[in-house]
């Protein structure tokens, strides 16, 4: 056992082996390209991470588009209707090449039994016929439709599409009053008050330019 | 599999978040939306401003609702600096009171600077019982050229 120790301690003595300059240069060339190897590795193995990427990306852009839809609000018949904490805001959505001042007139042909005009107040981009009987009345307003901007509280009005003519009009109906908005093509009109459904509908059906004499 | 759990997460978050905005948008039936807070004493108003030239033209209808016996509206023209800063327009600030459920305020101003403007409506409103409400709309932002 000793001898095959002092035999093969002869192995252990030398130093450490010196390659040739010529397979050094050939290995350092090997080894390079290993290492460039292993950097498409690291590119395969990061398909997973690209993919997690992508799915966040994903789920962000959509929820981006629905919020972005709900900003802009819905559209139906000619309004757009955006609802806020305790309001809903509503514009026209067809406004360019429109009238921008009131310069024609809409009234209605057709009057409740009774009722009597009681104001009018003619402005630039507002008109507004007022009516009353006893405790009961009823507006009619005139709008340019660049510049018309509605606040209506939602919450406590039910809300109707009735078709008026050759119109869709929004109708809206809470316990003490009801209200009528249409875009007739040149201008918004609405028709507020405490009369009854089917008067404010007939109000709105007998509305129309009037003639100038 | 990952893949798979991962477009479970997509259309959850989707559906989720679809469900939330149908609370908050309709279309043909604005009735169907979830109740919200809403005004007490108002019904609507309509805030409108318009330029023609370098006048403006500063007209509000405002509706209540039928128990109200008084309207007071404070209606600015104000002029934006910038910053979301919006500067009251010196001159341009009116005061209409009605003892009516309605009140209509149409005025006009010369303004004589170039910018973006819009006009603030503030409207107070008190019903029989002696209830008092304030609501402050503001009418769309116009950008005038002079």
């Amino acid at each position: 056992m000793e001898a095959y120790r002092q035999e093969f301690a002869e192995f252990t003595k030398g130093g450490e082996y010196r390659f040739s300059l010529r397979h050094r240069l050939k290995m350092r060339k090997v080894f390079q390209k290993y290492d460039n190897s292993k950097t498409i590795d690291l590119s395969i193995s990061s398909k997973p991470k690209l993919r997690r990427r992508l799915m966040v990306a994903l789920i962000i852009a959509l929820t981006a588009i629905i919020l972005t839809i709900t900003v802009i609000g819905i559209i139906t018949n000619g309004f757009r209707f955006v609802e806020h904490e305790d309001h809903t805001q509503f514009d026209a959505v067809d406004v360019m090449d429109y009238p921008t001042t009131i310069e024609e007139i809409y009234e209605p042909t057709w009057i409740p039994e009774g009722f009597e005009i009681t104001e009018l107040r003619d402005g630039k981009v507002l008109r507004e016929v007022k009516y009353k009987k006893n405790n009961k009345h009823f507006v009619i307003r005139q709008y340019t439709k660049q510049n018309f901007l509605g606040y209506v509280d939602s919450q406590r009005y039910q809300t109707e599409n009735i078709s008026v003519n050759e119109y869709t009009v929004v109708y809206w109906q809470s316990d003490n009053v009801n209200k009528l908005y249409w875009d007739n093509g040149e201008y918004i009109i609405s028709i507020f008050g405490t009369i009854a459904k089917e008067e404010l509908i007939k109000l709105a059906e007998s509305t129309k330019l009037k003639n100038v004499e | 599999m990952k893949f798979k759990k991962g477009m479970a997460a997509i259309i959850a978050a989707t559906l989720l978040t679809t469900g939330v905005s149908s609370a908050t948008a309709y279309a043909d039936t604005p009735a169907m939306h979830e109740p919200m807070p809403c005004y007490e004493l108002l019904s609507s108003a309509v805030p409108m401003l318009a330029f023609e030239g370098s006048t403006a033209y500063c007209e509000t209808a405002i509706d209540a609702e039928p128990s109200v016996v008084r309207i007071s509206v404070v209606q600015k023209l104000q002029k934006y600096w910038g910053l979301w800063i919006w500067n009251d327009v010196s001159g341009a600030s009116w005061t209409q009171t009605d003892n009516d459920s309605d009140l209509t305020i149409l005025k006009s101003f010369n303004v004589s600077e170039s910018g973006k403007y819009r006009t603030q409506v503030e409207i107070t409103m008190t019903d029989a019982d002696g209830t008092t409400e304030t609501v402050t709309v503001y009418s769309k932002e116009i950008d005038v050229t002079i």
